[in-house]
């Protein structure tokens, strides 16, 4: 098994209880419940949840990116002697 | 009321302009081609974001999301989005999976899955294993394309065009451009066809519920008004219950990493910064066909209450609500949509008949050059083709069958052994060999309702959960894969130690 940190282990967490929030928790009920008139409440709880999702993995793939030591912009980085 | 036909000569101008399209970009890619595996099958190793961002949505948006899952919509309300929208599971996955599949592809040349877990685990009975799963699974999945392009056209012109007229129409269109444009033939469709579906789509349904209820604002209140158990889970027969939708989500994701046309698509991206925006861009992305497909589906409810075949409520809407000129071009999106899948399905299919089987099983035609394993290649695709034709005539009956219940169930088998491969060194061969064997034997038990599914979860999801089970269990009782060997995999990953 690789090494995982502990803020890679929160970041889990994160990434399950997003998901759990997403698909489960949400979108239940709410009959005729709808945003604006046309949008249905569960509908709209999923669209705004995919969108806090995509900022989770934005945050992920490009802030936190515990892969970058082996991406080859590293490696061209390190040609670069940066 | 319903509109009056398209008249037949439209019809087969709007096609005849769909194929010399799709002929002239397959013929423009040919002329940057190189003759050799590499480029025929993943293009140089050059996809940028743009073009990764519409091959992989055209590629994984078939006739299924057209007609399937308005369907489903039509059918079940609202909850169907729930499975759908597994993709922004998927994007995490994209960058923790994709990340390491395209390095390996990368540093080691990898082509298939198949290459990839020969070299691994050291076992071509396994990558051979593993390819016949995927050629299994992948051909009845293009017959389901050709089927789909079939039917809509002999819906579309009212029987005027016969069913196998379709079929072989679509077919040949797909055996030339693949055939001469390989891999970057295949992106550059993908791309026209992925812009045509996600520009049409958007525009039928506004057309469609203005025409169909007066508005959104309109059609929401009449459907919760007459059905307002389509608003709301698990839906009117309560099918997407939490147990059903959770383990179709789970396989959805994960079952990505092991469709072999999405894995060469990793293999295929230009950087690793490709791969991040794909996976944020992918995910909103997504949202342009299933939101869509939602509000038609609800327009259908309004305006045909009843449909005995609710899959056919899109191209019947198209039919009746959408002018004339745009019905023409929404009908070529769809075509769009089967096409797309199709081509990438018959390269990668031909691609793991040559490269995982032929190649990797039959070492001794390596000296073989490249020209001529470009040239077996292109056999291979008519071939698939010609197979997929006749699974189209004689196959099972319907697009979405074939999806949840056959092809990916089928595939997602062998995800353990790919998620083993990437990230536990301690997996052996036998162990996946045995695991694969058990996942399809679980699944092939419930199918036959020789078993029941456990806990009311998805087949596929069960036979992976032993699959796992038993790669572990196996694999610790296995003599394990020497250390110098896994270090030439995962010492890349090591983060380095930092001195001072």
């Amino acid at each position: 098994m690789q090494r995982v940190s502990l803020k890679g282990i929160v970041l889990w967490i994160v990434f399950i209880v997003l998901t759990v929030l997403l698909w489960y928790a949400f979108p239940y009920g709410n009959y005729g419940w709808f945003y604006f008139g046309v949008i249905p409440a569960p509908f709209a709880h999923w669209i705004f949840f995919t969108f806090v999702y995509v900022a989770f993995i934005v945050y992920i793939a490009f802030y936190y990116d515990p892969y970058r030591w082996w991406t080859e912009e590293m490696e061209e980085a390190k040609g670069r002697g940066e | 009321m319903q509109q009056p036909m398209m008249s037949l000569w439209l019809l087969w101008s709007g096609l005849i302009l769909f194929i010399i399209t799709m002929i002239a970009i397959g013929l423009v890619a040919r002329r940057y081609a190189k003759a050799t595996l590499e480029d025929f099958f993943l293009g140089g190793r050059r996809l940028g974001v743009v073009l990764a961002f519409f091959t992989t949505y055209a590629t994984l948006f078939s006739a299924f999301s057209y007609f399937g899952v308005t369907g489903a919509y039509y059918t079940h309300g609202i909850g169907v989005y729930g499975w759908c929208a597994d993709i922004a599971l998927l994007s995490l996955l994209i960058y923790v999976f994709g990340s390491r599949l395209r390095a390996w592809g990368r540093k080691f040349g990898y082509i298939c899955t198949g290459d990839m877990l020969a070299d691994r685990y050291q076992s071509k009975v396994l990558a051979g294993l593993a390819s016949i799963v995927f050629v299994i699974a992948i051909v009845p999945y293009v017959g389901a394309q050709l089927r789909g392009s079939g039917v809509l056209l002999e819906g579309f012109s009212q029987q005027a065009i016969p069913y196998w007229v379709g079929v072989v129409f679509m077919s040949a269109i797909i055996a030339v451009y693949v055939s001469f444009g390989g891999f970057r033939g295949v992106v550059w469709t993908d791309f026209v066809q992925g812009v045509t579906m996600m520009a049409i789509l958007s525009v039928a349904m506004v057309i469609i519920v203005y025409k169909a209820a007066g508005g959104f604002g309109p059609l929401m209140t009449k459907i919760a008004n007459q059905r307002p158990e389509l608003l709301s889970l698990p839906g009117p027969k309560g099918v997407y219950n939490l147990r059903l939708t959770s383990s179709i989500i789970i396989m959805f994701g994960l079952c990505n990493f092991t469709l072999p046309w999405m894995v060469q698509r990793y293999y295929a991206l230009k950087s690793a910064r490709t791969l991040k925006y794909l996976a944020v861009i992918f995910t909103i992305g997504t949202m342009f066909i299933f939101i869509p497909n939602y509000y038609i589906a609800m327009a259908g409810r309004v305006y045909f209450p009843q449909l005995a075949a609710p899959e056919t409520v899109y191209p019947m809407l198209i039919s009746a609500l959408v002018p004339t000129g745009i019905a023409l071009i929404a009908l070529i999106g769809m075509l769009a949509a089967t096409g797309s899948t199709a081509n990438s399905l018959v390269l990668t299919c031909s691609s793991i008949l040559v490269n995982d089987l032929y190649l990797n099983c039959f070492s001794h035609v390596r000296e073989i050059s490249q020209k001529v394993v470009t040239n077996v290649s292109r056999l291979l695709i008519s071939l698939v083709i010609i197979a997929a034709i006749l699974v189209s005539f004689f196959g099972p009956p319907t697009i979405v069958g074939l999806v949840l219940n056959v092809a990916w169930p089928l595939m997602f088998q062998v995800f353990p052994t790919i998620a083993a491969a990437l990230f536990w060194k301690r997996a052996t061969a036998t162990a996946c060999i045995i695991s694969i064997f058990v996942g399809e034997a679980i699944v092939l038990a419930i199918r036959l309702k020789w078993m029941p599914a456990l806990f009311g979860l998805h087949m596929g999801l069960v036979g992976g959960i032993f699959a796992a089970i038993t790669l572990i269990i196996v694999s610790l009782i296995t003599k394990p894969l020497p250390e110098e060997h896994l270090k030439k995999f995962f010492d890349m990953f090591e983060r380095p130690q930092v001195s001072g």
